[in-house]
């Protein structure tokens, strides 16, 4: 048994138009991890987290979920989209139904003909993610940030194993957009793994305990985001600028390790404490 | 205007189940359909742009704004209902055709205008009770095929997906000076049309593949809160039904 959640084995794909968007990847997701995946415009994200929930099969290698190979017939793909939640980058796309209610009820639904199962699951939801003055309103009518609260809370109601997020705090705020960091903070707590692609490095480098870049459908580089990070020239290769927090650190402390790279502002402030005069 | 936008989501009905508001509905619509009376769909008129005024809380101008395109189509069909070729007392005569008006075909227009009208007063107050997921509900118990109902609500948010898309389309190519002179306008229409429905064929793949990442069949079900009613809430439906009822068989009964 490995400790990956899932497993790509020489994983390739290549669109009716052509493009080779992913090319014979080997990875393991660790499982229970907050993991990031970055990479430039075209770089294969997308096309990466659509393998995850079965929406696009390989055009040649499996994938793997707890070992399990991935199978494409109907009640397979069911009981693997029952387990790995998927959260759109536009949310217009998500949003289907009249009201914010019916909304959260409907994957609820798909999953249980148990009315008063689902209404429960609907109530606690509404509860969790603040949306109980929001129930009877239409989704389209939310804002950018109420509407993303409404995915999110309408994809985690269904209790999956993963969660993968495709650009979670894209149009947000960054209150709306901590709120929903914070959020799958606590499902990670939980022994969720959650998998997210971003362009934003500092929002990677601070949240993420493994961090996955991909250029041109190739993983470049996988790991803790010391290590990533510390790989000054791949990130340029891949189109990535440093965290701040980082580049800050190699410019002031050109010598420091990977592991001694300070990961928030505190131990930043640490870090620069004993070089400074003045009292931090 | 379309009808997405008028919906209040607290209207005077909310609470209550599908089975008593379509108690204000449906006697009203078939009575209204078996009605030969102007009297009596003129009453329907009346009574249910009352009703939708109070109950959906609407203004007057947006209840015009409403009735503008049914009332146009209505109109147009009315008007050629009534108007003859060959009129005994015509108002213009070129040749042999003396355009006029026929009273017989006047009486018919009078009984369609008002007919249509009435029923477009109870379709539009029942569109502005019920969610779209109570309309499903209510065509899974008349037996219609799942396609249809699938088709109904994925066509029912496609337009407002549509008209959202065509409106920021519009504004971006205003803010490249499209429209600005009689020459480009009909290209810059053509483009907008053909944006849109690019932009709506991407938008429907991408909501295929949010429904089948939530288990998505087909069905379009979904779970509405319970609704539960006191006995006194009937009162009024059946009442007005009752009212329509007795209107409908002393009118017929003078006839």
């Amino acid at each position: 048994m490995s400790e990956g959640v899932i497993g790509f084995k020489g994983v390739s794909y290549l669109y009716p138009s052509g493009t080779l968007a992913i090319d014979g990847l080997d990875l393991v997701l660790p499982q229970g991890k907050k993991i990031a995946l970055l990479g430039g415009n075209g770089a294969g994200k997308s096309t990466f987290l659509l393998m995850l929930i079965g929406i696009l099969k390989p055009s040649s290698g499996y994938l793997n979920y707890h070992d399990t190979r991935y199978c494409y017939g109907k009640s397979q793909l069911r009981t693997l989209r029952s387990k790995i939640g998927f959260l759109f980058h536009d949310s217009d796309n998500q949003l289907i139904a009249p009201t914010v209610y019916e909304e959260l009820s409907f994957g609820l639904y798909n999953l249980s003909k148990d009315k008063v199962w689902v209404r429960q699951r609907v109530e606690w939801a509404l509860e969790a993610f603040g949306l109980q003055e929001l129930r009877d309103k239409s989704p389209h009518d939310l804002s950018a940030g109420q509407k993303k609260r409404v995915c999110m809370a309408a994809v985690l109601s269904m209790e999956p194993d993963v969660v993968v997020c495709d650009e979670p705090a894209s149009s947000l705020d960054p209150y709306h957009s901590s709120l929903i960091f914070n959020q799958l903070d606590k499902l990670n707590l939980h022994g969720k793994t959650i998998i997210i692609s971003t362009h934003d490095v500092n929002q990677a480098y601070a949240w993420a305990d493994y961090i996955i870049v991909l250029k041109q459908g190739k993983v470049l580089v996988s790991g803790s985001p010391q290590k990533v990070f510390h790989q000054t020239e791949v990130l340029k290769e891949a189109d990535l600028q440093l965290p701040f927090i980082v580049e800050l650190s190699h410019s002031l402390f050109p010598d420091l390790g990977c592991e001694s790279l300070p990961k928030s502002l505190v131990e930043l402030q640490t870090l620069l404490k004993p070089v400074l005069c003045t009292d931090l | 205007m379309i009808l997405k936008e008028l919906y209040n989501p607290h209207h005077k009905l909310v609470k209550l189940p599908l089975l008593v508001k379509s108690i204000y509905l449906l006697p009203a619509f078939v009575l209204v359909l078996c009605s030969s009376s102007l009297m009596f769909d003129g009453l329907v008129l009346a009574v249910f742009l009352v009703l939708t005024f109070f109950v959906c809380k609407l203004s007057v101008s947006h209840l015009f704004k409403l009735y503008r395109i049914p009332l146009m189509f209505i109109l147009l069909g009315c008007l050629t209902i009534a108007i003859s070729l060959e009129s005994t007392r015509p108002f213009f005569k070129i040749y042999s055709i003396s355009l006029g008006f026929d009273m017989s075909n006047v009486e018919v227009a009078k009984l369609v205008l008002l007919r249509s009208l009435a029923m477009v007063s109870v379709v539009f107050f029942g569109l502005l009770t019920h969610t779209i997921s109570e309309l499903a509900v209510a065509m899974r118990y008349c037996k219609i095929p799942t396609l249809f109902i699938e088709l109904f609500i994925l066509t029912y948010n496609f337009i407002f997906s549509l008209s959202h898309t065509a409106k920021s389309l519009h504004i971006a190519q205003k803010c490249r000076l499209a429209y600005s002179t009689q020459g480009n306008k009909l290209p810059a229409f053509g483009l907008l049309i053909y944006a849109t429905f690019r932009k709506a064929l991407y938008q429907s793949s991408q909501v295929e593949i949010a429904l089948m990442a939530r288990l998505g069949t087909g069905d379009f079900v979904f779970v509405s809160p319970e609704k539960s009613f006191a006995k006194r809430q009937l009162l009024s439906p059946i009442l007005l039904s009752c009212l329509l009822l007795l209107l409908y068989l002393k009118i017929k009964q003078y006839e």
